[in-house]
C-alpha cells in the first residue's frame, strides 16, 4: 500500500503546522526545524553538533510541546551513570516489591545535552533505547512509548574531558546537523521579542502524540521508484570507494537515507520520492557515518565535502529505464 | 587494495601507450610532406629514430616528473648520441658509432642545413647532414607533443607540435603537389583520432561507474569523428575537382639559385671561334659509352632576344634559368639507358656536357669533390654546370635517360611547354616557311618539310678564309639574310636558330642545343691523344648546334636542321627573286598579333572566335561553371552548420516521437535542457531536473521539472495527454529563452555544439 496524493497533501499540511509552531521559538531556522521533524516522523534520532547558546534545548522543548508530548533534558557529565538515564529498581518496604523508577529517557523527546561528556558506558546505555524504543533493567523490559526521539548535542569546540561517540552509536542517529547562529535579521527579531521567548513561553500543541505516530506510519508508505534505490546504492558505493574515506556508509545508512527521503517527499506534498529528496538529505544522513582517512583529514578533507563531491560525481536517475 | 593498484597501474600503462601511439601516428603523418625532399630509406630511419627517442623522453619525463630543463637536456643528449647515425650516417663508423667529425657536422647542421636544404635539388637522400632538419624537428616535436599529452591539463594541444612539423615539411618541401592530399588526409585522420581519444578520456573521467553510458559516449565520439573524416574526405575531393589548383609557394621556389647562367656567355655566341684553323682540331672531350652517331649536349638555349640565343629568360625568371645543386640523383621517369664516361681534354667552360635527362652524375679526377660540390643542374633544359668550370684532367660519369626516337617527324603533335617569348619571325623566314611547309599541312608534316628544306637548300660555310663568305652571328638580320641569300649559306649557328624560330611558328615548343656531334673522319693529328676504339673524341670543330622540339608526349626530340657539307654552287647576285613561291589554293593565314606569335598553342582556331553562338554558349558555360563552384564552396562552408541544425532537428523528432509517454515526457525535458545549454546556461550533467531548472531560473522551468519528475518517479505514471502538454510547455520555454536574445545570439545557439558534444547526447531521450 502506497501513499495517495491526498494523504501526501495532508501530511505536508500537518508538518507545516508543526514546523510553523516551532519556528515561533526558533526564528530563521526553518531548515533545521524541518530536518528535526523529518527525523521525528522517520522514527529516527537527531545529533546536533553545536556550540552552546544556539537554541538546542529550545528546539527539543518546542518540538515536545508542539506534539503534545513529554520531553526530558539530561545534562551529560563524566560522573553520570547509566541508571541515571534509564531508571532504577527500588525495593518498596510497604509493598515488599521492587518498583521500577523510570529515568529521563521515558519521554517522547529526550534532549541528551553534551552527550560526549559522559563516559562511553553511559553513552552506550542509550544504544538499546535508541534502536528498539525499549530498555531492560534487572531483566525487565520497559517500552519508552511512541513517539520517541533522542536529540543529542555535542560541542564541537571544547574537546577536553570528552569521550568521542563510538561509530556504532553515531550510526544510530538518523541525522546529524547543526542549528548554527541565526542570521542578522533573525537576531534582530530575537532581540526585539526576547521577553516573549522566555523559557516559560509555551506553544500550543498542534498534534497529539498518536497523530504523530500515525503520520510516521504514513511516511513509510511513500513510493520509492527502483531507480531511486539504485541511486542511493550508487551513492553509498561511491562513499566506500572514495580515496579519502576509510570506512564508507553502511547498509543501515542507506536504509536511513531512504526512510528520511520518504518523509522529506511527503513533507513536500509528494507521494513519491525524487532524486532531489535524496540529495537534500544526503549530507545530514550520511556525513556522520563516514570515517575519514587520517591523512585526508589532516589535509583538510571533511565528511560533508566528500558527500558533496559524491553527489556531484554520481548522476541522478532521469528516467525509469536507467536501471 | 594491491589488486586495485595493479589494475590502476595497468590502466595507466595502456593509457600512456595509446596516447603515445596516436601521437607517433600524427608525427609520422606530419613527416609525409618531407618525403619528396629525400626519397630515401635513410629518411625513414631518421624519422623513426626521432619519433621513438622523442616519445621516450616525453614518457620518461612524465613518469619521473622531470623538470623542463631536464627534458631539454635529455633532448640534447639524444640529438648528440642518435643524431650522427640517424641524420649523418655517412659520418658514422659502421653506420652506427658517431665520429668527432660527424658530431661537428651534426652541430653545425642544426644551424646551417636549413638553408642548404632549400638550395639543393631534390631528392637529396642522405647527402651530407641534410637529414638533420627533419630529424631535429621530429625529435623536438615528439618530445613536446608527448609531454603535453601526458603532463598538460590540455592534452588536446599535443596536436600542435605535429602540425608545426607538417607545416615545416610543406614549407621546406617541393613545388609539385605529390603527396599533398594524402599527407593532409593522413594527418587529419591522426589528429581527429587523438582529439577523440582526449574527449573520450575526459568523458570517462565523468562517467566512471556507468559503463553503458561511457560506451555509448565513446561510440558516439568515434562515430562523430568518422563522420568528420568522411566529410573532410568528400569535401577535399570535391574541392580538388571543383577548384583550380593554385600555385604552390614553398621556400625552395623563393630563394635565389646558386648559379646564375646569365653571368656566363651563351655557348652560341662564340660558335664560330671553335672553327678557327689554329684550334679547330684540338681534342675537347673523350666520351665512352656514347650511342653510335649520337652527339653530346653542352647547353640548351630557350631564350632569344633577337640578337643572342641564351638560357633562363630575358629577365632571368624562366624556369630554365633556375639551376639547383644535385647531390644525389634526380627522379627521372624511365629507366637509365645511357651511361657515359667523359674525360675533359681541351674543353674549358662552366657547362657540363651530357646526353638526355640526367639522373645522376659522379665526378672523378683530382677535383672530383670540388666539382661535385659545385655541380648544378637545370632539369627543364637538361643542362648541367659547375661554378668553377671544367678543365683538362677532369672526368665524370653521367647516367641519363634519353627519349625514344619516334622515327619520322610526320605525325608528331606539338607539346604544351611555354617557353620564354621570342621576337616575331622575320618576314623572309616566314615566306620561306610558307614555301617549304604550307599551312595546310599538320604540324608534324610541316616540321618534316621544314627540316627537309634546310637539308635541300642549305650549304655549310663557317666563313673561313678558304670557304665561301658567311657572316657569323644569329641576329634577326642575319637570319633574314640567310633566308634571302642564294644559295643559302651558313652554319649550325644560323640554321639551328632559324629552324627553332620556324618550328615555334608551326606550333612546336622549340629550343636550340649547342653541343658536339661526331665528325666525319677521325683526326690524325699529333695533338690528339690516341683514342680507344669505344671512345669518341670530340674536336673543337665538331661543335654543332641543333634544335629540340617538344612533342605531345612531353619528350624533347633532337632534330638536326644542318645540311650536309657539300660544294656550294656559285652565287646569282642579280636574281631578284631568291626562291619561287608556288601558288596556293588557300588564302594566306590571318595576320597574327605579336601575342599570337608568342603563344606556342597551335590549337587556337580563329574560326571558333568568329562563331557568335559558340562564344555565347562558352560564356554561358563559364558563368554556370563559376556559379557552380561558388555554390559548391558555399555549400562546403555551410555544411557543418547545416549538419548541426539537422542533427538537432532529428534529435527533437526522435524525442517527441518516442515509443512511450514517459519517454516523450523525458525527451521534452531534455530538449529544454539542451536549449538552455546552447543558450549558455551552465547546465551540469549530474544535476537533477529541479537543479537544472533553478539554473535557468523562473517558476515555469521548476513546474515543468516537477511535472516530468512526477511522470517518471510517481507510481501512477503520467496520463495519456501529459506528453502533449509537456511539449507545449517546452516550446513555450524555448521561445522564452530566445526572446530576450539578439538574432545573432539565437543563431549561435542554433548552431552551438554544446548540447551535441556535452552531456546531452549521452542522455537517453534521443533514442526510441
Amino acid at each position: 500500500m502506497t501513499m495517495t496524493p491526498e494523504e501526501a497533501t495532508r501530511f505536508s499540511a500537518n508538518l507545516d503546522r508543526l514546523v510553523g509552531a516551532v519556528e515561533e521559538v526558533l526564528l530563521g531556522k526553518n531548515r533545521v526545524v524541518r530536518l528535526a521533524f523529518t527525523a521525528l516522523l522517520s522514527e529516527g534520532h537527531l545529533l546536533l553538533d553545536d556550540v552552546p547558546g544556539t537554541g538546542k534545548t529550545s528546539l527539543a522543548r518546542a518540538m515536545a510541546q508542539s506534539v503534545a508530548g513529554t520531553s526530558n533534558r539530561v545534562q551529560f557529565t563524566p560522573d553520570l551513570l547509566p541508571g541515571d538515564i534509564t531508571g532504577v529498581t527500588v525495593y518498596d518496604q510497604r509493598s515488599g516489591l521492587f518498583e521500577f523508577h523510570p529515568g529521563p529517557v521515558f519521554a517522547n523527546i529526550v534532549l541528551a545535552d553534551e552527550i560526549n561528556r559522559a563516559s562511553p558506558k553511559t553513552q552506550s546505555a542509550l544504544l538499546e533505547v535508541m534502536e528498539e524504543g525499549q530498555i531492560t533493567v534487572d531483566g525487565v523490559t520497559h517500552a519508552v512509548g511512541h513517539p520517541f526521539m533522542v536529540i543529542a548535542t555535542q560541542n564541537p569546540v571544547e574537546q577536553a574531558g570528552t569521550y568521542r561517540l563510538p561509530e556504532a552509536q553515531l550510526d544510530r542517529f538518523l541525522m546529524r546537523t547543526s542549528i548554527g547562529y541565526p542570521d542578522h535579521a533573525s537576531t534582530i527579531r530575537i532581540l526585539e521579542g526576547a521577553d516573549q521567548r522566555a523559557h516559560g513561553h509555551r506553544i500550543e500543541p498542534q498534534l497529539r502524540a498518536d497523530e504523530v505516530v500515525e503520520l510516521a506510519a504514513l511516511a513509510r508508505t511513500v513510493y520509492v521508484d527502483p531507480t531511486i534505490h539504485d541511486y542511493v546504492s550508487r551513492l553509498v558505493d561511491a562513499t566506500r570507494t572514495a580515496r579519502e574515506v576509510r570506512l564508507g556508509v553502511s547498509v543501515r545508512g542507506a536504509l536511513a537515507l531512504i526512510r528520511a527521503a520518504k518523509t522529506h517527499a511527503a513533507g513536500r506534498g509528494r507521494h513519491y520520492v525524487v532524486p532531489d529528496d535524496v540529495k537534500a538529505l544526503a549530507d545530514p544522513v550520511l556525513a556522520h557515518r563516514l570515517i575519514l582517512d587520517p591523512e585526508a583529514e589532516f589535509d583538510g578533507a571533511t565528511a560533508s565535502n566528500i558527500i558533496a563531491q559524491v553527489l556531484i560525481e554520481t548522476p541522478p536517475p532521469s528516467s525509469r529505464q536507467a536501471v | 587494495m594491491t589488486q586495485t593498484r595493479s589494475q590502476a597501474g595497468a590502466d595507466r600503462f595502456w593509457a600512456t601507450a595509446v596516447s603515445t601511439l596516436l601521437i607517433a601516428a600524427m608525427l609520422a603523418a606530419a613527416l609525409i610532406p618531407w618525403w619528396p625532399i629525400y626519397e630515401s630509406t635513410a629518411f625513414i630511419v631518421a624519422g623513426a629514430v626521432a619519433i621513438v627517442a622523442g616519445a621516450g623522453i616525453g614518457v620518461a619525463g612524465a613518469r619521473r616528473r622531470w623538470p623542463a630543463w631536464m627534458v631539454v637536456v635529455a633532448v640534447f643528449a639524444a640529438y648528440l648520441v642518435l643524431g650522427v647515425p640517424a641524420a649523418v650516417p655517412g659520418r658514422a663508423l659502421a653506420g652506427i658509432v658517431p665520429t668527432p667529425v660527424g658530431v661537428a657536422d651534426l652541430l653545425a647542421a642544426a644551424a646551417l642545413s636549413w638553408k642548404q636544404l632549400v638550395t639543393i635539388a631534390v631528392p637529396v637522400g642522405s647527402y651530407q647532414a641534410l637529414l638533420v632538419p627533419p630529424f631535429l624537428s621530429a625529435l623536438v616535436a615528439a618530445t613536446t607533443a608527448v609531454t603535453i599529452a601526458l603532463r598538460s591539463r590540455r592534452p588536446a594541444a599535443a596536436v600542435v607540435p605535429p602540425a608545426l612539423l607538417l607545416v615545416g615539411g610543406i614549407t621546406f618541401g617541393v613545388v609539385h603537389t605529390a603527396f599533398a592530399v594524402e599527407a593532409g588526409l593522413a594527418f587529419l585522420v591522426a589528429a581527429v583520432a587523438w582529439l577523440v581519444r582526449v574527449a573520450i578520456s575526459k568523458r570517462r573521467a565523468i562517467t566512471s561507474g556507468r559503463p553503458v553510458e561511457t560506451a555509448l559516449a565513446d561510440a558516439r565520439r568515434v562515430f562523430g569523428a568518422s563522420a568528420l573524416v568522411a566529410i573532410a574526405l568528400v569535401g577535399a575531393t570535391a574541392a580538388s575537382l571543383a577548384l583550380p589548383v593554385p600555385q604552390r609557394n614553398v621556400l625552395r621556389a623563393e630563394l635565389q639559385p646558386p648559379f646564375e647562367p646569365r653571368e656566363h656567355e651563351s655557348p652560341l655566341a662564340g660558335f664560330r671561334a671553335a672553327f678557327d684553323p689554329d684550334s679547330s682540331e684540338r681534342a675537347m672531350l673523350g666520351v665512352r659509352g656514347l650511342p653510335e652517331g649520337a652527339g653530346i649536349r653542352i647547353a640548351t638555349l630557350d631564350t632569344y632576344d633577337g640578337i643572342i640565343y641564351s638560357v633562363g629568360g630575358i629577365d632571368g625568371t624562366a624556369l630554365s634559368g633556375r639551376f639547383t645543386r644535385l647531390p644525389y640523383r634526380l627522379d627521372q621517369s624511365g629507366a637509365v639507358d645511357v651511361r657515359i664516361e667523359v674525360s675533359v681534354l681541351g674543353y674549358a667552360d662552366v657547362w657540363v656536357p651530357g646526353v638526355g635527362r640526367l639522373e645522376r652524375i659522379a665526378f672523378g679526377g683530382p677535383r672530383a669533390e670540388q666539382l661535385a660540390e659545385g655541380f648544378v643542374y637545370n632539369d627543364v633544359t637538361g643542362t648541367g654546370a659547375v661554378q668553377e668550370g671544367l678543365d683538362s684532367g677532369d672526368s665524370y660519369t653521367a647516367f641519363s635517360v634519353t627519349p625514344a626516337d619516334p622515327g619520322s617527324l610526320v605525325g608528331l603533335r606539338p607539346g604544351t611547354s611555354v617557353l620564354p617569348p621570342s621576337p616575331d619571325l622575320p618576314a623572309e623566314l616566314a615566306q620561306l616557311l610558307d614555301e617549304w611547309a604550307p599551312a595546310t599541312g599538320d604540324p608534324g608534316r610541316r616540321l618534316a618539310q621544314l627540316i627537309k628544306g634546310f637539308h635541300d637548300e642549305g650549304y655549310v660555310s663557317h666563313g673561313l678564309v678558304e670557304e665561301r663568305r658567311s657572316r657569323s652571328g644569329h641576329s634577326l638580320d642575319r637570319l633574314a639574310e640567310l633566308a634571302t641569300e642564294s644559295p643559302m649559306v651558313g652554319d649550325g649557328e644560323q640554321y639551328a636558330v632559324a629552324a627553332a624560330l620556324m618550328a615555334r611558328r608551326i606550333g612546336f615548343p622549340a629550343r636550340v642545343v649547342v653541343g658536339y656531334l661526331p665528325g666525319a673522319e677521325p683526326s690524325e693529328t699529333d695533338a690528339t691523344p690516341p683514342a680507344e676504339s669505344d671512345v669518341t673524341v670530340f674536336e673543337s670543330a665538331d661543335l654543332q648546334a641543333w634544335i629540340e622540339v617538344q612533342t605531345a608526349e612531353g619528350d624533347w626530340l633532337s632534330i638536326d636542321p644542318n645540311p650536309d657539307v657539300r660544294e656550294i654552287p656559285e652565287r646569282h647576285p642579280d636574281q631578284p627573286t631568291v626562291v619561287s613561291r608556288p601558288q596556293s589554293a588557300l588564302p594566306p593565314p590571318a595576320e597574327r598579333t605579336p601575342v599570337d606569335d608568342l603563344d606556342p598553342d597551335p590549337d587556337l582556331s580563329p574560326d571558333d572566335q568568329d562563331d557568335d553562338a559558340a562564344a555565347w554558349l562558352q560564356v554561358l558555360l563559364g558563368v554556370l561553371g563559376v556559379t557552380g563552384i561558388v555554390v559548391v564552396v558555399l555549400a562546403l562552408i555551410a555544411s557543418p552548420f547545416i549538419a548541426i541544425i539537422a542533427a538537432k532537428l532529428r534529435r527533437r523528432r526522435l524525442r517527441r516521437g518516442a515509443a512511450t509517454v514517459v519517454e516523450r515526457i523525458e525527451g521534452g525535458w531534455q530538449e529544454f535542457a539542451d536549449s538552455a545549454s546552447d543558450f549558455g546556461y551552465p547546465i551540469r550533467p549530474n544535476a537533477t531536473r529541479a537543479e537544472q531548472a533553478a539554473t535557468v531560473g523562473g517558476l515555469a522551468p521548476l513546474v515543468l521539472a516537477s511535472v516530468v519528475d512526477r511522470a517518471v518517479f510517481a507510481p501512477d505514471g503520467p496520463s495519456d495527454d501529459d506528453d502533449r502538454r509537456v511539449w507545449e510547455s517546452v516550446d513555450e520555454l524555448q521561445e522564452r529563452l530566445g526572446a530576450p536574445r539578439t538574432r545573432r545570439e539565437r543563431w549561435r545557439a542554433a548552431v552551438s555544439l554544446t548540447s551535441l558534444g556535452g552531456y546531452a547526447v549521452t542522455r537517453r531521450g534521443a533514442r526510441s
